[in-house]
């Protein structure tokens, strides 16, 4: 008793090859030039953190003229850039990283933004490397080129959630209305957050990545962009933790006090952060309004 | 290296090209145990010296015919030691062992249970004069061979064995081969990987609701499906790209109207292989019917076990065995039932058919967690969770979408009944190339990679 072996099936081997090679070729490349002309095409919301890095990152290559550009952690990365009053903000903030993947990869384009604001708060994660070498303009310019249609799920974004960006726009701001119009829970920080922020050990990351954002802002205001770094508002009891403290004291040491620090005023008894570290939306349209004036 | 991987194209290429170079001709099998042995030294040097080891202990047992029982065993005790120790030790890290702890940190060979089925199978069929006694380099060929190494199908050796001679470019079966190849990238790129992301879901059930758990059990079914289907099928084509044809490994499971059809339909290769070397020499079902109960409940349950060592897999094939034992009275039932000349109707199939792929669902969940309580946790929430769906509209589309390959294939069946299908079936592998190029889902390894 045996499984049965594969069967040869006898087709006209060079008709079948050239009729399926040219369905593939004609389908691939048609769906390539209707992303490449039309795009960015509708996009289903990602289901992972770097499928939708990826998106962001990908987005900002295709189009890289914004006007400004925010680089930073998940802190900065909940600033909608649909609430921003200018329509050129381009949000490129990466969860789970460091501010400087973002700022490097900015640094490494030919086409510059006008503003870059870099979020401050978190500096003691190494950056990736990897993908700012992914997202370095290569001499073909192949990031662009690459396939970024994905059918199905262009096909179903179509149905469900598809938002051309006025419209989006438009809902961001009603949403922002009534979530203004909302009185701000009560809140205390988890001691969870403040545990996190209370570890002071990675001053030599610290230290390299304050040394990072110096030069690549440096080299960012050589080329005639304006760099401003920022802090986003957090808890009085993070904002007083150890690692807060650590943190800004090393990067003030560090970078060039001629690369200027966005002063932001906002009323901070509106803020709440559920898990005592990121802003919730109501918020992040306060922080995003303090911004705006600011710049 | 994974199949889907650019490397593993260009070593494929780079193999395939030296392999047909008519000087080389003569060196075709010592060139593809070469770069079968660099194929697995890319990703695991570190037990190479195992493989060797199992190669020619195998080899030696095989010269030494009387010894096969010997064979049978040092290969059942490699088998043994790896799958199992952790059982009975602690793990240990591999770097700060040494001695006996070095021996006892070594990580799971890749590949272990597949090659170690391919010894056993030549060993046995050797000395049963099934096939000739092959020399050192067939042996390292047939157990070794790249593109079944690591996940099978586990061709037998004398199906495999006789197809060792001088290949020529002009014979391969290109069209085939490519066929195969499209369809099994098609299916592991654009339904396994997209289908396992949203399947990750599953790795945080407390905010699933029983609706959800249910839905995300079927997408596991037609993951594991796509997913091994999909390496089967490059396995296939890969293998007719150097002149041999491997064992056919799936044939439709979930339109099985059976537990016992579906173990003639799923990883057709393990199945076969469970039936002959285990199954009838446990005396099958020719002991009377208590003994033949006790014997599928023995072979589900070392099947279980030969692809993990954990309670879930034990579970897994302790539930196939009980699935196959009770159906058996009603099978001879409906036997009798349509001898007597009743007409067999579609309808009752069609409940059949649910029926069965909905326990096979159920099981493998055993497969997906590993740990037994996160199974029966799960498991358990569909009963105990509100029932209402609270995953977003647009995530059910796409399950849809990425199951329709499986399900088209399995609901049009032999497309030679089709014939304007077989008109359309190069577009139709033109659409599928396309899909796989624009649609692969984030990369992930092939599921059986890990037994």
């Amino acid at each position: 008793m045996a499984p049965d072996l594969v069967q040869l099936e006898p087709t006209a081997a060079r008709h079948w090859a050239a009729k399926a090679s040219c369905t593939a070729l004609a389908l691939t490349i048609g769906l390539m030039l209707i992303d490449y002309l039309c795009g960015p095409l509708p996009r289903i919301q990602a289901f992972t953190t770097n499928e939708d890095t990826a998106n962001t990152l990908d987005d900002y290559l295709r189009d890289p003229s914004a006007e400004t550009i925010l680089v930073g952690s998940s802190l900065m990365y909940r600033l909608t850039q649909d609430y921003f009053s200018e329509k050129g903000v381009r949000n490129i903030a990466i969860a789970g990283d460091s501010p400087e993947t973002g700022l490097r990869i900015v640094a490494n384009q030919r086409v510059l933004p006008r503003t870059v604001l870099v979020e401050t708060n978190v500096l003691e994660r190494a950056p990736n490397n990897e993908l700012v070498e992914h997202y370095k303009p290569s001499p073909f310019n192949f990031a662009k080129l690459a396939p970024h249609i994905r059918p199905v799920r262009t096909l179903v974004s179509l149905v469900y959630g598809f938002s051309p960006s006025a419209l989006r726009r438009m809902y961001a701001s009603r949403r922002g209305e009534i979530l203004l119009e909302a009185v701000p829970p009560p809140f205390a920080v988890p001691a969870g957050a403040l545990r996190d922020w209370s570890n002071t050990s990675r001053t030599n990351q610290i230290r390299r990545t304050s040394e990072a954002l110096s030069s690549a802002a440096e080299s960012l205001r050589a080329r005639g962009v304006q760099v401003y770094f920022v802090w986003l508002p957090m808890p009085d009891a993070i904002e007083n933790s150890p690692l807060a403290r650590h943190q800004q004291e090393i990067f003030h040491r560090t970078v060039d006090p001629s690369l200027p620090f966005l002063p932001l005023q906002v009323d901070r008894g509106q803020l709440r952060w559920p898990d005592g570290q990121h802003l919730n939306e109501r918020s992040a349209i306060l922080v995003v309004d303090a911004i705006d004036k600011a710049l | 290296m994974l199949f889907t991987s650019w490397t593993f194209v260009t070593f494929v290429t780079v193999i395939f090209c030296v392999y047909y170079l008519p000087p080389f001709r003569r060196f075709q099998v010592a060139i593809l145990v070469g770069g079968s042995i660099a194929f697995y030294a890319i990703d695991q040097a570190r037990m190479l010296p195992l493989l060797i080891l199992a190669v020619v202990g195998t080899y030696l047992f095989l010269i030494a015919s009387r010894y096969v029982f010997w064979g049978v065993t040092f290969n059942l005790s490699l088998l043994a030691f790896f799958k199992y120790k952790l059982l009975f030790i602690e793990p240990v890290d591999f770097a700060a062992a040494t001695g006996l702890s070095a021996l006892l940190a070594l990580p799971l060979p890749i590949g272990i249970s597949f090659f170690v089925f391919h010894n056993i199978s030549l060993l046995v069929d050797t000395s049963a004069k099934k096939t000739a006694r092959p020399n050192i380099w067939e042996t390292f060929l047939y157990i070794i061979f790249f593109p079944q190494l690591v996940s099978g199908p586990i061709a037998r050796s004398f199906q495999f064995l006789p197809q060792i001679e001088a290949k020529r470019l002009s014979d391969v079966p290109l069209l085939d081969a490519g066929r195969w190849l499209i369809c099994g990238y098609f299916f592991k790129l654009f339904a396994a990987n997209n289908l396992n992301q949203l399947a990750t879901f599953m790795n945080t059930p407390d905010s699933l609701s029983g609706f959800d758990r249910l839905t995300l059990i079927f997408i596991y079914s037609f993951q594991i499906y796509s997913d091994f289907f999909g390496y089967s099928a490059i396995a296939i084509g890969l293998a007719l790209l150097f002149g041999y044809r491997l064992p056919i490994n799936f044939n439709l499971p979930y339109i099985s109207a059976s537990f016992s059809e579906f173990w003639t339909r799923w990883h057709i290769s393990l199945s076969t292989w469970l039936r002959t070397y285990l199954y009838i020499p446990l005396g099958g079902n020719r002991r009377g019917e208590l003994r033949t109960y006790v014997n599928l409940m023995i072979v589900m349950l070392l099947g279980g076990l030969w692809h993990g060592a954990g309670l879930s897999y034990l579970t897994w094939g302790a539930m196939h065995g009980l699935l196959l034992v009770a159906e058996r009275p009603f099978l001879r039932i409906e036997t009798a039932y349509y001898q007597q000349g009743h007409k067999y109707s579609q309808i009752t199939r069609a409940l059949r058919v649910a029926v069965t792929f909905t326990l096979v669902s159920l099981a493998w969940v055993f497969f997906r967690f590993p740990d037994f309580t996160t199974a029966t946790g799960f498991l358990s929430g569909i009963f105990h969770k509100p029932f209402n769906p609270a995953l977003p509209k647009r995530f059910y589309w796409l399950v849809l979408a990425y199951c329709l390959p499986a399900i088209m294939q399995h609901i049009l069946g032999d497309q030679k009944k089709y014939p304007l299908l077989l008109k359309f079936e190069p577009f139709v592998y033109g659409v599928m190339v396309c899909l796989a190029l624009l649609e692969p889902g984030p990369a992930a390894s092939f599921i059986y990679f890990q037994f």
